[in-house]
């Protein structure tokens, strides 16, 4: 077991992440906080109740990993972290604890702490960001199928990195604009068809066909559970089985 | 310690690197891994590195399929590339954050390194000069203190005192338990450090010998004449610097850069003396020189 998940290599390597890409955190507590201070210099009170942290965290979030690991497999700088001498597993747990745990809990720990310091220079207390409904059930249109935690705030934008996460691992270079690319065509494969079932549907019921609305609620929850939970963890498992299998 | 089994290795679909390879290399020895641009010295550094899969076959380092890149495999190797990953850190920083990976660095034997290389371990990698960054990485490389060393262009960019101090740290650092294959152009830097001696050809492996079968089977010396059956000769003072078939059994001094233009010239000729183990009978071996001289007259 200790030869593939050591928690002290783990730790060892979470270190050294810290370290190589302190001045990428840096820059994007940075912009963080440039966003927020903006809002409030030029929308004041409003402004700072307006603006909503999710955005700008869900987004550098799925940058992260394009910043991060463009050069992971690069045949010279990638070199370093490929032989040092730890798991394939252990060094694809750091780069997930790193992307999708330590990241968005410390931008959102960071938010709230913006907005702390705002309610105690402003004195409005209705600043401060409630971050405890980011890992609730966001009460999604599917009735009353909730699947509670994956449902919530925080794990959609997780779910939304997993695909950043498996592009830094899928493609050898030009990670991030072979990423766009593979999203728009998914993008437009997923609308072709949504829009041919659509029109069917339409069709069926145009022509006084029955329409099996149990049927296709059944089949919603299914769809609902494989993009919210399984898409995730196959992008994951995908990117960790493309970086073992990744030569230079 | 390092055992390739018909291993192939080809880039893309059609360009073969290697066809079918075979070799063996033991623990104890400072192998050099020589052979024209484009052979795959550098490719084949990287297969036992694990950075590179074979097509075909198999290769078996310190008893684990580097492909794998498992956890013991990897902390009993270092690959020193020729071309380093500066990064923006000095030595000391460098240290504290990759040693501790790997569990028989020894941080006095690193100190001496730099210390002999004269390197300031406070200074930023990337403020210093190319030959300045190899012999850090030099240096942590040796104090990793791993079983296989696999150094790709060692001595580029170093200055001529440095490799003198290249080759000491080297054979001091080495022992019955390690093995360092260091792949060079630089033959003149290594002589009488690197045995065996391992030559590249395109596909094959030319000669992996040690530096006692070679100069069993060949003489190098100075000839005042030359003579049809020289596998390789080049003018020189007093005559010819020659290497010739040893069919007298006389004791001779290597020279390196000789045998690899004499390996390169006759490659087939090589192939069945060292690879195949062939004995090949003088009459034999003065009648393909001559063939070989009339085709290249011709």
């Amino acid at each position: 077991m200790n030869n593939i998940i050591s928690l002290r290599r783990v730790g060892l390597l979470l270190c050294n992440e810290f370290r190589k890409n302190g001045k990428t955190y840096i820059i994007f507590i940075s912009i963080l906080a440039g966003m927020y201070i903006l809002a409030g210099i030029f929308g004041g009170i409003v402004g700072l109740k307006s603006i909503t942290g999710t955005q700008y965290i869900a987004a550098l979030t799925v940058l992260l990993p394009f910043v991060i690991y463009k050069d992971l497999f690069h045949p010279v700088k990638g070199l370093n972290a490929t032989l040092l001498p730890a798991s394939n597993e252990e060094k694809y747990l750091t780069a997930f604890l790193q992307c999708a745990v330590i990241f968005p809990l410390g931008m959102i720990f960071g938010f709230w702490l913006l907005t702390v310091l705002s309610a105690l220079l402003t004195g409005h207390n209705d600043l401060i960001w409630n971050v405890g409904i980011l890992f609730v059930d966001r009460n999604s249109s599917y009735g009353s199928f909730s699947l509670g935690f994956f449902d919530s705030w925080f794990w959609q934008i997780v779910a939304c990195q997993s695909f950043s996460l498996w592009a830094v691992h899928f493609f050898k270079t030009k990670k991030f604009w072979r990423a766009v690319l593979t999203w728009f065509c998914i993008c437009f494969v997923l609308l072709t068809i949504g829009s041919i079932t659509a029109f069917r549907i339409i069709m069926w019921q145009n022509d006084g066909m029955g329409f099996d609305f149990a049927g296709s609620t059944r089949f919603a929850h299914i769809l609902h559970i494989f993009f919210a939970i399984l898409l995730p963890i196959g992008f994951w498992v995908w990117g960790y089985r493309k970086m073992r299998k990744q030569q230079f | 310690m390092i055992t390739i089994k018909n291993m192939s290795f080809r880039y893309g679909k059609h360009r073969m690197v290697f066809d079918r390879l075979n070799m063996e290399m033991k623990a104890g020895y400072i192998y050099g891994l020589l052979g024209e641009n484009g052979v795959g010295k550098t490719t084949l550094l990287r297969l036992l590195a694990g950075l590179r899969f074979p097509t075909q076959g198999s290769v078996e380092v310190l008893g684990f399929t580097p492909s794998q890149r498992r956890t013991e495999f990897l902390s009993d190797l270092y690959y020193l590339p020729e071309v380093i990953d500066v990064v923006p850190l000095s030595m000391n920083e460098y240290v504290k954050r990759y040693a501790p990976f790997y569990p028989r660095f020894d941080y006095d034997k690193f100190n001496y390194y730099l210390e002999e290389w004269n390197i300031d371990p406070a200074q930023k990698l990337s403020q210093s000069s190319h030959g300045q960054q190899k012999k850090a990485m030099m240096s942590f490389a040796l104090a990793c203190n791993t079983r296989l060393l696999l150094l790709d262009e060692p001595t580029n960019g170093m200055d001529i005192p440095s490799k003198g101090i290249f080759r000491r740290l080297l054979a001091q650092a080495s022992d019955d338990d390690k093995c360092f294959v260091v792949s060079t152009h630089q033959v003149r830097d290594l002589e009488n450090l690197i045995d065996p001696i391992l030559i590249l050809e395109k596909n094959q492996v030319l000669l992996n010998n040690t530096v006692e079968e070679i100069t069993k089977k060949l003489w190098f010396g100075v000839k005042s004449e030359k003579s049809d059956h020289d596998l390789y000769r080049e003018e020189c003072i007093g005559g010819y610097a020659v290497v010739d078939y040893n069919d007298r059994h006389e004791e001779s001094h290597l020279n390196i850069e000789m045998l690899f233009n004499a390996a390169i010239q006759n490659k087939s000729l090589f192939k069945r003396m060292f690879i195949e183990e062939q004995q090949v009978p003088h009459s034999d071996f003065s009648e393909e020189m001559r063939q070989k001289l009339y085709k290249d007259h011709e």
